[in-house]
C-alpha cells in the first residue's frame, strides 16, 4: 500500500515526484506513526507497524492528497479516481486486518464483513489501478481466507506467533546449551524442552507469569495535559551516530521502495503500449 | 493441532513447532511444543523431511486414532502453520514462483503464452473474479509418493 503511493504519483506526476514522495513517506512514517523500517527482513517495516500505519493511514492519504493537488485536466480527473481508490483500500485494510490478526472467534457478522471486505480490497485495487499484480498472499486473502474464517472462526489463532517466540527463547538461551557442534547444542536444547514440557504443576506454578492483569495495572492518562501522553513526554534522547542510522535505514527503504515503484510502472505503461 | 515451520534466530535454525489451537492461549509457548531444532541456513524439503521422520508416524497415527481427552475419543484435524514459504516446503510445492504458486487451488500465477490452456482451465491469480478450482486433497501425497503417474494438470508445482 506504501509502494502504491509512490506508484501512484509516479504515473500521475513523475519519477522525481516520485523519488521526493518516497522520501517525504518515510519521513510521515517516522513521525505520525513512529514506525521505523528494520535492516533486516528486506529493510521493511516488521511486526505490529502494519497496525500503527493502519491507524495513521489518513496521514498517508493527506500526503498523497497534497502531492497531486497541483495537477489540472485530465490527469486531475485521473489523480482524483486514484486517490479515492487509495483511500478507499485503505479503509477496506483497516477493516480487514483488525479480523484477520485476531486470536478470537469472529461473529458471522464480522466474517461476512471480512468476505466483503477483502473482495472490495482485491478487486479494488485490480480496478481502480491496473496494475498492482495479485500475488499468492493477496490471492489466499481474496479467494480462500474467507472460507477458512468460515470454517474455522478465527485465523490469527492458527497464526504463527508461537513459532516465532520459540526463536527468541532459543537466541536468548542457546549458549546455556553448550555442545561440541551446533548440530550437539540443538539437541541439548531439545532435550531440555522435552524436559520442561513434562514439568509438574508445582514447577509450572513456580515458573508461572506475575505480572499483573493488564486492566488492573494500566495507568492511563486522565486529562490532555498529562505525562502519560506520548505528546507530552518529552523526547528520546539519541546520540548522533544512532540518528544518522535511522536516517540512513529510511533513505535506503524509499530508495528501494521508488526502485520497485519505478519498474512496476514502466512495466505497466510497456503492457499498455502493446 | 497444527505444524509450524520456520528458519530465524541467531544463531540461525530451523524450527518445527505443533500446537493444539482448542485451548487457550494456544500461541503461548508453554502450549507450544518444540519438536526439532537444527541448524541450518536454508529450509528446503529433504532437510525438512528428515528432520520430520521420527514425528511423521506419530502425527499420522494420531490423525487415524485421534486424541482420548477425559475419556473421549476426539478427531483430530492437521492444519499448517507458519509463514507461506515455510507451508509450500512442508507439503513439498515448489513455493510462490511457480507456475501454480497457491497452495490450495489450481490457479496459475500470471497469464502465458505456454501455459494458455491452463489459463483457460484454471483461471490465474490475476482474475480476481474467481471461481477457483481447488487442489484434490490427496495430490501432494501422491507426488510424495510416486511422480510417474500424474498428468501435466498436476505436476507443475509439486516436487
Amino acid at each position: 500500500m506504501l509502494r502504491l503511493g509512490v506508484e501512484v504519483v509516479i504515473r500521475r506526476c513523475g519519477q522525481a515526484a516520485g523519488s521526493a514522495f518516497a522520501c517525504e513517506l518515510s519521513e510521515v512514517l517516522c513521525e505520525e506513526m513512529r514506525v521505523q523500517p528494520v535492516p533486516y527482513h528486506g529493510g521493511l517495516f516488521i511486526g505490529r507497524d502494519c497496525h500503527a500505519i493502519g491507524d495513521h493511514s489518513d496521514a498517508l492519504c493527506t500526503a498523497l492528497e497534497t502531492k497531486l493537488c497541483g495537477l489540472i485536466g485530465e490527469s486531475a480527473e485521473r489523480a482524483q479516481t486514484y486517490l479515492t481508490g487509495y483511500k478507499a483500500a485503505w479503509e477496506s485494510w483497516n477493516r480487514i486486518r483488525t479480523v484477520l490478526n485476531r486470536a478470537t472467534i469472529a461473529t458471522a457478522d464480522e466474517a461476512a464483513a471480512f468476505r466483503s471486505d477483502a473482495t472490495n480490497f482485491v478487486a479494488g485495487l485490480k480496478a481502480t489501478f491496473g496494475w498492482p499484480n495479485v500475488s499468492p498472499k493477496l490471492h489466499i486473502l481474496l479467494a480462500h481466507a474467507p472460507d477458512f474464517l468460515d470454517e474455522f472462526g478465527s485465523i490469527g489463532l492458527y497464526g504463527e506467533q508461537g513459532l516465532e517466540a520459540w526463536h527468541g527463547r532459543y537466541s536468548q538461551t542457546a549458549r546455556m546449551y553448550p555442545g561440541e557442534t551446533e548440530l550437539a547444542s540443538a539437541a541439548v536444547f531439545m532435550r531440555a524442552m522435552a524436559l520442561a514440557g513434562d514439568a509438574s504443576s508445582a514447577v509450572l506454578e513456580r515458573l508461572a507469569p506475575r505480572r499483573a492483569a493488564p486492566m488492573k495495572a494500566a495507568h492511563k492518562a486522565v486529562s490532555p495535559g498529562d505525562k502519560r501522553l506520548r505528546a507530552n513526554k518529552p523526547p528520546l534522547p539519541l546520540c548522533d551516530e544512532t540518528r544518522e542510522k535511522l536516517e540512513r535505514e529510511r533513505t535506503l527503504w524509499a530508495t528501494k521502495v521508488f526502485a520497485v515503484a519505478v519498474e512496476t510502472i514502466a512495466t505497466h505503461e510497456g503492457r499498455l503500449r502493446e | 493441532m497444527t505444524i509450524g515451520l520456520d528458519k530465524g534466530g541467531d544463531p540461525g535454525s530451523e524450527k518445527i513447532v505443533l500446537s493444539i489451537v482448542n485451548q487457550k492461549r494456544p500461541n503461548n509457548p508453554r502450549n507450544t511444543i518444540l519438536a526439532a531444532v537444527c541448524p541450518c541456513n536454508k529450509d528446503e524439503y529433504p532437510e525438512m523431511s528428515a528432520m520430520m521422520a521420527i514425528h511423521s508416524p506419530r502425527i499420522d497415527e494420531l490423525l487415524e486414532r485421534g486424541l482420548d481427552v477425559r475419556g473421549e475419543r476426539r478427531p483430530v484435524r492437521l492444519l499448517l502453520s507458519g509463514d507461506f514459504e515455510s507451508q509450500t516446503t512442508v507439503v513439498g510445492h515448489k513455493g510462490p514462483n511457480a507456475t501454480m504458486p497457491c497452495l490450495q487451488c489450481k490457479s496459475t500465477k500470471a497469464p502465458s503464452i505456454a501455459h494458455a490452456t491452463l489459463d483457460a482451465k484454471y483461471g490465474t491469480l490475476q482474475d480476481v473474479s474467481g471461481p477457483w478450482l481447488h487442489r484434490e486433497a490427496d495430490q501432494y501425497a501422491q507426488f510424495l509418493d510416486d511422480c510417474s503417474n500424474c498428468g501435466q494438470d498436476d505436476h507443475l508445482s509439486v516436487t
